[in-house]
């Protein structure tokens, strides 16, 4: 019953993960995205396009830190206290980006302001790029896992542009749009490129490597997942080269998700790869069965009312703001 | 009032009220003079705000609840001005009540607050606390800067206010 129990909250935080990835994932990326934009008024567009959601988006965070505590609070207990200062960090940015665009509308310093938004989404991915690798690497010290961990976090940081770039494709206009194609382009590039390299490099420098990748069944699981990963990366290509305005957001989706998939195949069964597995840190069946009664009540509306509010708010961003 | 400390305490009316020179000098929390007052001050500051509810609404009596009756009231005005602190000290002195009161335990009776803490280097956790310290006051600032702006901008008179 403990290994259901287990099995099923791992399941059900990735799935919050890659859900806030994926949202955030968009925040963050046209965060990034907007120190590269030179013009006033297609900044004014980038925060129009997030302006609505990106708050809902980032509450997925939350869910994920809570239901961390509650059903595996010794994996939540070793990572905070291990990665403490990476996740400190990670909560200033966070506060920079959102205060940024909060206030940035009222005030007379914009260009003040821009410069928090952006500093703070790329200081908030390479934070959450830097916990990727430290999780991978499996907390071990030493220069080939903090290079494994830097390389993590530039291709969270290409990753996330990827995913804010085609974002604006599908949600700005104007020359902005053509701006953002190129970086599209670009940072696919990037991204693809950190995946194969720190692919490789899991396999030799990573517990992941030499443990679970070499167990039965697990290679037959995640070559489709690759496979999936290439197929949708092309895609992104074939999409922006034809001009389709929803074809690249939705590539890069299929891309973070079957890459997703395969880091969740990769560390199960373990919460740190070599230091700490899933049984380990899990509460006992009684907590684990609790918390599912209220997720299972929490989760469909939380998932309802961020589907309604991107129905809401659909379409480009309105000439007039 | 006789007997009342002992059915909160005990549910019972001769019950035996666990005093604090009962519990070991160790189990204490630290600061009592500052718990007494600060405690004192949050409940005296609840009665007050109670006292000056109950002197509107008896304001209000025979204006049909009409609140505009109340604008010509200079001391009753005057004093919610006044009182407009209040509920912030008396929020600030029940979470010292709480967070002090509870020391030296974490979890009541079962973990102490020392052994609850982790290994994270003591530089570190002053470090966090000094950024939350410096981010906080100045989000404040910019809140103030903001609110003084839109505050002085007045009422958007271009929106209607809705019919009676």
């Amino acid at each position: 019953m403990h290994d259901i129990l287990t099995t099923a909250w791992f399941g059900l935080m990735g799935l919050m993960l890659a859900i806030y990835v994926v949202t955030d994932g968009f925040d963050l990326g046209v965060g990034i995205l907007s120190l590269l934009v030179r013009r006033e008024e297609d900044r004014d567009q980038i925060y129009a396009a997030i302006g609505h959601v990106w708050d809902a988006n980032e509450t997925w965070l939350v869910v994920l830190g809570g239901a961390m505590f509650g059903a595996f609070p010794l994996a939540y207990a070793m990572l905070m206290e291990q990665l403490y200062v990476a996740i400190m960090l990670l909560v200033a940015f966070l506060i920079m980006r959102g205060a940024a665009i909060e206030f940035r509308h009222a005030a007379q310093n914009k260009r003040g302001w821009d410069l928090v938004f952006g500093l703070g989404s790329l200081g908030c991915a390479i934070c959450q790029g830097i916990v990727l690798g430290k999780v991978i690497t499996g907390l071990a010290p030493g220069g080939l896992a903090a290079g494994f961990t830097a390389l993590c976090a530039a291709g969270v940081v290409a990753g996330y542009a990827l995913l804010g770039a085609t974002y604006l494709v599908k949600k700005a206009h104007g020359k902005l749009v053509l701006a953002a194609r190129r970086h599209a382009v670009t940072s696919l590039v990037a991204t693809v490129g950190a995946a194969l390299v720190l692919t490789a490099g899991t396999l030799f420098s990573s517990e992941i490597g030499h443990g679970r990748w070499m167990q039965p069944g697990v290679l037959a699981l995640l070559v489709p997942l690759a496979l999936l990963a290439a197929f949708a990366s092309a895609y992104v290509l074939y999409a922006l080269h034809i001009g389709a305005s929803h074809g690249p957001f939705r590539g890069a989706i299929g891309l973070f998700l079957s890459s997703f998939a395969g880091l969740a195949v990769s560390l199960f069964p373990n919460v740190v790869p070599g230091r700490l597995t899933l049984a380990q840190a899990a509460s006992d069946s009684a907590t684990m069965a609790f918390m599912l009664c209220g997720i299972a009540l929490i989760f469909p509306v939380m998932v309802g009312y961020n589907l309604y509010q991107y129905y809401v708010f659909r379409g480009r961003v309105s000439h007039h703001h | 009032m006789p007997g009342v400390l002992s059915v909160l305490a005990t549910h019972s009316a001769d019950g035996k009220v666990t005093g604090l020179r009962d519990i070991p000098v160790e189990d204490q929390p630290p600061a009592i003079p500052l718990l007494y007052y600060a405690f004192r001050l949050m409940a005296g500051i609840g009665v007050l705000l109670a006292g000056l509810g109950i002197w509107t609404v008896w304001s209000l009596r025979g204006t049909a609840g009409r609140v505009a009756a109340l604008l010509s009231r200079r001391k009753l005005l005057l004093a919610w001005a006044l009182c407009i602190p209040l509920p912030y000290v008396a929020v600030e002195c029940g979470w010292i009540v709480r967070e002090v009161g509870r020391q030296p335990w974490a979890v009541y009776g079962l973990l102490r607050t020392g052994n609850a803490a982790s290994s994270v280097a003591a530089g570190a956790v002053w470090s966090s606390m000094a950024m939350f310290l410096v981010f906080y006051t100045v989000l404040l600032a910019a809140f103030a800067i903001f609110v003084r702006k839109w505050l002085a901008a007045g009422p958007d008179l271009a929106q209607l206010p809705p019919k009676e």
